[in-house]
């Protein structure tokens, strides 16, 4: 069944690209910023959060690098996740009146909204890369790994999504519910602030994979130094059990979903 | 499957849930039991379900014409979707042997903030075009849609017959195997209608099998070899195109005809007249309310005058359902009643009507010989319908009668 499954998705590469280009260009297409939208956020957030910072409302402890370099990493690979599963989970849904009308690859629509998250991860990519520049920090073997390091995070994001994607299908609550759990993922897991090191909330942290699923990459582009790879391992093992499980299901049913759009 | 053999149903069947939240409930279950490998029992009806096809079994040739009708509701499109595999069927089993191309609401997938070139490579990926499909075809959507300046044009300022155009050029453009066709002549102008009609003359040169749905029965007859009548949602007649239109136009009619037998009886009569003579009851003769072109139309009235009166007229008015005066007579050019006293059965034969298709109602008057005394007057009050003839080509005549009128040349 996985080889089937690889040989749609490989076979369906073009429309992927296709879906993805339409939904991008419409995005941008009536305005005047156009593709600027994309940082203003993630401005906005790092900016908000650093004021509080500064004004001693919150406390985002010691960061290995600075502030501001620590934030854009992480944002930027938060992205991935934020943004990928938001978009992926309501792709079915939004391209409801397409799927009653067309048969075509539902997979491709789920990877084609998912891959909406590479803009916004590209370019706070570009800011933590000539912040790295600025700040100095020195390329190391892990550095080098960090695209490798995104996959489990990749594989986390889409396999989810799949799921989600399906279920937002019937009940259109799932959409709403994801958006708030992004938000209250991005503030429950240490990435605008430093992993605290003592207190009961570390083990919140601790048995969260989300937190080694960015911040192993993340610290492997700041640092060079990635820690916590022990946890980092058994998140991506459970990133890749989630994606086989998840686009499984999403296959075995995709062809029941069209009725229940 | 036989190597000749396109489409083949056995004992297809799809289910609809009436209910919303019964059928989030009832895709979710679903769902969670196919997960875990168990089985949702699709061929079982659940609270609020029913068969919006049943029991449908037919085989179709490669390169063949087949026509699907019947009224809406009846499940073609449901059937459409399931040949496409958008849905899948509940019960029974589906081979379909060839690419699947479908003209079903051409267009699906535009983004309207694009260009019409930018629809075209994203509308062709979603029909399964590979890119180099679509660039080998591009120049040939762009000419079969005309789409002349507006290439470059987001294809929300397209006019509607733009948008269907280009909707239409991408779907025959993707050399499908099998082509499915709901009621997509209906839409765009004459030109448009012609060229499409051209293009898919062209497909069934080259073998393509078509599944033609239509309303446009005569277009049917013309196009397909045989066709499938569904009838709320079950197969009523498969076989020669021209038997099934003929059998379900004679279905139609018989429905118009109860409806109308419904529809008259309950019908307030709209009377006026002094009352020296009456018509006390009136009706079309054996129940028969619908009738085509050229059928004689028999009306049977009841008259009665308990005093007597001279040398009545007995007569009668048509008006379009719209209540357009069409015509009107009375006895004074037949045979004539020298007195109606007591009761009087007459009979109107309305010999060879030439009225054209649609809805009409008959008015019937009872007055003296100058037409200056109206004893008894039914406006309006019968009402009846010429239907469609089946086998006769769409009629050259408009409005309400039928024109014979022959044509001589000379020089």
């Amino acid at each position: 069944m996985f080889k089937q499954i690889a040989r749609e998705i490989i076979d369906s590469k073009w429309l992927i690209y296709q879906l993805f280009k339409r939904d991008f260009s419409a995005a941008y297409r009536q305005s005047i910023f156009g593709i600027l939208w994309i940082i203003v956020i993630p401005v906005i957030g790092i900016a908000g959060v650093f004021l509080l910072n500064r004004s001693n409302i919150v406390n985002i402890g010691e960061t290995p690098v600075s502030f501001l370099l620590y934030a854009a990493s992480g944002l930027a690979v938060w992205q991935i996740f934020g943004i990928g599963l938001v978009s992926a989970t309501s792709s079915l849904a939004k391209a409801g009146p397409m799927i009653v009308k067309v048969n075509f690859s539902k997979k491709s629509l789920v990877i084609s909204a998912f891959s909406q998250c590479l803009a916004p991860f590209l370019v706070l990519f570009t800011v933590t890369l000539i912040l790295c520049l600025v700040e100095g920090v020195k390329a190391t073997f892990f550095t080098l790994l960090f695209p490798v390091l995104l996959l489990p995070l990749i594989l986390f994001t889409l396999g989810l999504g799949f799921m989600l994607a399906l279920l937002n299908g019937i009940i259109r609550d799932i959409a709403s519910a994801v958006s708030v759990l992004a938000t209250f993922l991005l503030l429950f897991t240490p990435i605008l602030y430093a992993a605290p090191k003592t207190g009961g909330y570390i083990y919140a942290v601790r048995y969260n994979p989300l937190y080694y699923l960015i911040s192993v990459p993340r610290d492997a582009l700041i640092t060079g130094a990635p820690g916590h790879l022990y946890g980092y391992f058994i998140s991506a093992l459970l990133s890749l059990l989630i994606f086989c499980v998840c686009i499984t299901v999403f296959h075995i049913t995709e062809t029941r979903i069209a009725e229940r759009i | 499957m036989n190597d000749n053999i396109s489409i083949k149903a056995e004992g297809l069947a799809k289910k609809y849930c009436k209910s919303l939240k019964r059928s989030m409930f009832y895709g979710m279950t679903d769902i969670l039991k196919n997960i875990f490998g168990k089985s949702s029992a699709p061929g079982l009806l659940r609270k609020d379900e029913f068969w919006a096809l049943a029991e449908l079994n037919f085989e179709i040739k490669k390169g063949e014409t087949v026509g699907v009708i019947g009224g809406n509701g009846s499940g073609k499109t449901t059937l459409l979707k399931m040949l496409n595999g958008i849905f899948w069927p509940d019960k029974g089993k589906l081979s379909v042997d060839g690419k699947v191309g479908a003209l079903i609401e051409v267009g699906a997938g535009f983004q309207p903030l694009l260009t019409g070139r930018e629809n075209i490579y994203i509308n062709g990926a979603v029909l399964g075009m590979s890119k180099s499909e679509v660039e080998a075809k591009f120049l040939a959507i762009v000419e079969f849609a005309e789409l002349g300046d507006f290439l470059e044009v987001p294809v929300k300022h397209y006019s509607s017959g733009m948008f269907v155009r280009l909707g239409f050029a991408i779907a025959v453009h993707s050399d499908p195997g099998i082509l499915l066709v709901d009621e997509i002549l209906s839409v765009g102008d004459e030109k448009f209608r012609n060229k499409c009609q051209n293009r898919i003359d062209e497909l069934r040169k080259k073998e393509v099998t078509i599944i033609y749905v239509s309303h446009d029965l005569m277009s049917v007859k013309r196009l397909c070899s045989r066709a499938l009548w569904l009838k709320s949602g079950e197969p009523a007649f498969f076989g020669a195109a021209d038997q099934a239109v003929n059998a379900y136009l004679d279905s139609l009619n018989a429905d118009y005809n109860r409806e109308l037998a419904g529809k008259n009886k309950q019908a307030v009569i709209h009377r006026s007249g002094t009352g020296e003579a009456v018509i006390r009851k009136a009706e079309f003769s054996g129940g028969k309310y619908v009738f085509k072109t050229g059928d004689d139309m028999l009306v049977d009235a009841e008259c009665y005058s308990e005093k007597g009166v001279k040398n009545p007229l007995f007569g009668a008015i048509i008006h379009s359902s719209s209540g357009v005066y069409i015509a009107g007579t009375n006895s004074s050019t037949g045979e004539k009643l020298e007195e109606l006293k007591g009761k009087v059965n007459v009979r109107y034969v309305f010999e060879k009507l030439q009225l054209l298709p649609g809805n009409y109602f008959l008015s019937l008057a009872l007055h003296d010989e100058e037409g200056r005394r109206i004893y008894d007057l039914h406006e309006q009050s019968y009402e009846f319908q010429i239907a469609v003839s089946a086998g006769e080509k769409v009629p050259a005549s408009s409005g309400f009668m039928k024109l014979n009128c022959k044509w001589e040349y000379k020089g």
